[in-house]
């Protein structure tokens, strides 16, 4: 479904991506991993469109996205939902305004179909008849719950998930992840995931992509990437850091 | 030395950044209007907060401006024994310069700041890339709205700052000042014509389009967190209002050269 192909990127004379292959087939659950500020959202937003490479290929379903316009991606980003670090709800707008804003803009469906929309995505992440809040109202794991229905309210092919559960405590994050997995049941979505939080990899991820040094340094399942013994991995997977604090 | 010219070589090619940036927005804003309907329910909530909102704060300083030129010319003026041009001046000058120029710098601080400081808060809590993701064409949704409703309520405010000018005017020469007010509404009605207005509100359409336009960059190109935001906004006020004063120089020299 999604091919990246040699992506390299560099940000404000960083290197961030150095030649990132990666292969996504439909229905599957990806989860990338790695160290903060190592390139995972970076990734994530070229396989939305929202960056382009310096050099490289994007493709979804086949189409390059390499170089289309704004415009162009326009019915592409109809197949897509993304899911931001802090939310990224529109905070002129209630919850239930929130959640209706990308069926409005499709302008396929009646009123009345939005909003048992509206009430039903709300109930899938178990917010239900919250629509008349104001994002400005709600706790952080209630906000990434809300931008979670608004980003799968059109049923996408695709799921993006930036850092899902980062900022929020041991109980709500297990209940985001136990939502991803269901949503990823009931919808049957492909789903990328980037996160730095093991446990949630783990639990919702059918394969792990470890990023590091802007490539993919190690690509496979939860038990695989849990029995891996290269130092990276290793270090990673249990939280060992590899710097000396300094001491008198 | 070296420090001197580094700096105004960055502060140079900055500069050229922004102007690649304004004129790449502009492309943008007619691709846009060329390729999605307007979203008329968006200009008109966008009406209400720029024009109706704006109209205390444009019609006080209209009439303050008009009250304190027609009270400096009316000095000079009755020294020379010509009570009867004050009131010809003030509205000439009121429907070609005053009016268009105050409202212009009033809505450039008022509504200028505001579009910048909302577009530029949207770009850093990642709002305007949840608009991208949900195909939503920013432009579309953000720019053009806000530069049609400014430019539909500049020629209304600008007229409200025009009228309320000219009636302060006559308010300090009239009644305060004892000038004989049947000359001093002759003579305005004489020596001030619909040319006059349609100068005025000319300019006010293209200052709506240079605030609009202006802001809007700045705001989506700001940098990171609420630094980048101030920062924006501050660049916003300060080149719409430069940009507002150059243009209003051109188009009146232009426009003299036209209607004679």
């Amino acid at each position: 479904m999604i091919s990246l192909r040699n992506i390299h990127k560099t940000l404000n004379g960083q290197p961030v991506l150095r030649g990132i292959d990666l292969e996504i087939p439909r229905g599957e659950t990806l989860v990338i991993i790695g160290r903060s500020g190592g390139g995972k959202s970076v990734m994530l937003r070229h396989i939305m469109g929202l960056m382009m490479p310096d050099k490289g290929e994007v493709l979804f379903e086949g189409q390059n996205l390499m170089g289309l316009s704004e415009l162009q991606l326009i019915p592409i980003r109809h197949q897509m939902g993304m899911l931001f670090q802090n939310g990224a709800l529109f905070d002129s707008m209630t919850v239930g305004e929130n959640v209706a804003f990308p069926l409005r803009e499709e302008g396929k469906k009646s009123e009345a179909e939005i909003s048992q929309i509206v009430s039903e995505a709300l109930g899938l992440v178990n917010l239900p008849g919250q629509e008349s809040k104001m994002p400005a109202e709600l706790s952080g794991g209630m906000r990434k719950r809300v931008s979670l229905a608004r980003a799968t309210a059109r049923k996408p092919k695709l799921l993006l998930y930036d850092e899902p559960t980062s900022g929020l405590d041991p109980v709500v994050s297990d209940s985001i992840n136990k939502l991803i997995l269901h949503l990823d049941e009931t919808l049957n979505m492909t789903n990328v995931v980037v996160t730095h939080d093991m446990k949630s990899a783990c639990e919702i991820g059918d394969r792990i992509a470890l990023l590091h040094h802007g490539k993919i340094h190690f690509l496979g399942t939860p038990e695989e990437i849990k029995s891996s013994q290269d130092p990276i991995v290793y270090r990673f997977v249990n939280g060992i850091s590899d710097e000396s604090v300094a001491t008198e | 030395m070296i420090g001197f010219l580094r700096k105004l070589g960055g502060n140079f090619f900055r500069f050229l950044r922004h102007c690649g940036q304004y004129a790449h927005l502009l492309i943008d804003i007619f691709r846009s209007l060329r390729y999605f309907p307007i979203r008329w329910n968006l200009v008109s909530q966008q009406i209400v907060y720029m024009g109706v909102n704006s109209l205390p704060v444009v019609v006080l300083t209209g009439a303050c401006i008009g009250a304190v030129f027609a009270a400096q010319i009316h000095l000079k003026f009755s020294e020379l024994g010509m009570s009867s041009g004050i009131g010809p001046v003030v509205a000439y000058a009121m429907c070609r310069e005053l009016g268009p120029i105050i409202c212009g710098l009033m809505i450039a601080a008022r509504v200028g700041a505001s579009i910048s400081t909302e577009l530029g808060s949207m770009k850093t809590s990642e709002q305007v890339d949840a608009l991208r993701s949900m195909a939503v064409y920013p432009t579309d949704y953000l720019v053009i709205p806000r530069l049609l409703a400014l430019v539909i309520s500049m020629p209304l405010l600008v007229s409200f700052s025009i009228f309320f000018g000219i009636a302060a005017g006559y308010m300090i020469c009239v009644p305060l000042m004892g000038v004989e007010p049947a000359y001093y509404i002759h003579n305005s009605l004489r020596f001030t014509g619909a040319q006059d207005v349609g100068v005025g509100l000319i300019k006010s359409v293209i200052f709506g389009f240079v605030i609009s336009t202006i802001c809007c960059e700045r705001g989506l190109n700001c940098g990171h967190g609420a630094q980048g935001v101030g920062k924006a906004t501050t660049e916003a006020v300060v080149s719409s209002t430069i940009a507002l004063l150059v243009c209003n120089f051109f188009i009146t020299f232009l426009l003299n050269a036209w209607m004679n």
